[in-house]
């Protein structure tokens, strides 16, 4: 499934300031608007973006689903970790990062689930559409 | 009759809603307020957020995972 070369040049144009914006948002989401969720949907939408407009197959040569799973597996472990750390500095979620990176583990938080809502989504689409064209 | 049942209930909740006073700091606000040095991060809604509901991040993680992982069980197989 192909769209027209209007749609697949425009997604081309647009999908590497989608990936900017959220990895923006990711990052300086401890000091101003932003967070680990909506950066996570940004980084989504850019490689469904691709994935409408140049199909699944194409798609799945860059983003192989083996590799979404590990990162959204690997991501899920490195929230709970955190969260299982600061409990070992004395609380649940305790900032303990805070002397040593700018943000603590808010930023890595938001790292861990940017990466988790994103390889979720993609995944989730990589199924339904592996579902449509089964047979 | 309906859009002037509309009108009077945006009305009365615009008086409402401009009637409300920030200024005073209760209940969980004024804590958060007070203890918002202790988490040292200049933003309030993510200190919130991210820090002291971080519970919240959490669960909506969980959640996606338990998504995921239905999806692929029901729809994951290759061929029917």
């Amino acid at each position: 499934m192909k769209m027209s070369l209007v749609v697949r040049t425009t997604t081309k144009l647009i999908a590497p300031f989608l990936v900017t914006y959220g990895a923006y948002l990711t990052i300086y989401g401890y000091e101003s608007p932003g967070g680990g969720f909506q950066a996570g949907v940004l980084f989504a939408v850019s490689v469904i973006l691709l994935m409408t407009a140049y199909g699944y197959r194409r798609t799945k040569k860059h983003f192989p689903l083996r590799t979404v799973q590990l990162v959204e597996s690997a991501s899920a472990l490195w929230v709970v970790g955190i969260a299982l750390i600061g409990l070992a500095f004395g609380a649940f979620f305790l900032n303990f990062l805070r002397p040593y990176i700018p943000g603590g583990t808010v930023m890595t938080f938001n790292i861990g689930v940017a990466l988790k809502v994103g390889t979720s989504f993609v995944l989730v689409f990589y199924v339904l559409s592996r579902w449509v064209d089964r047979d | 009759m309906k859009r002037l049942l509309a009108l009077l209930l945006s009305g009365g909740l615009l008086v409402e809603l401009l009637s409300l006073d920030y200024t005073k700091a209760v209940g969980s606000y004024a804590y958060y307020v007070a203890h918002w040095k202790e988490v040292g991060i200049p933003n309030l809604v993510t200190a919130i957020l991210a820090d002291w509901r971080a519970y919240d991040s959490l669960g909506e993680a969980t959640l996606l995972f338990a998504a995921v992982t239905g999806f692929y069980l029901l729809l994951g197989r290759r061929k029917i």
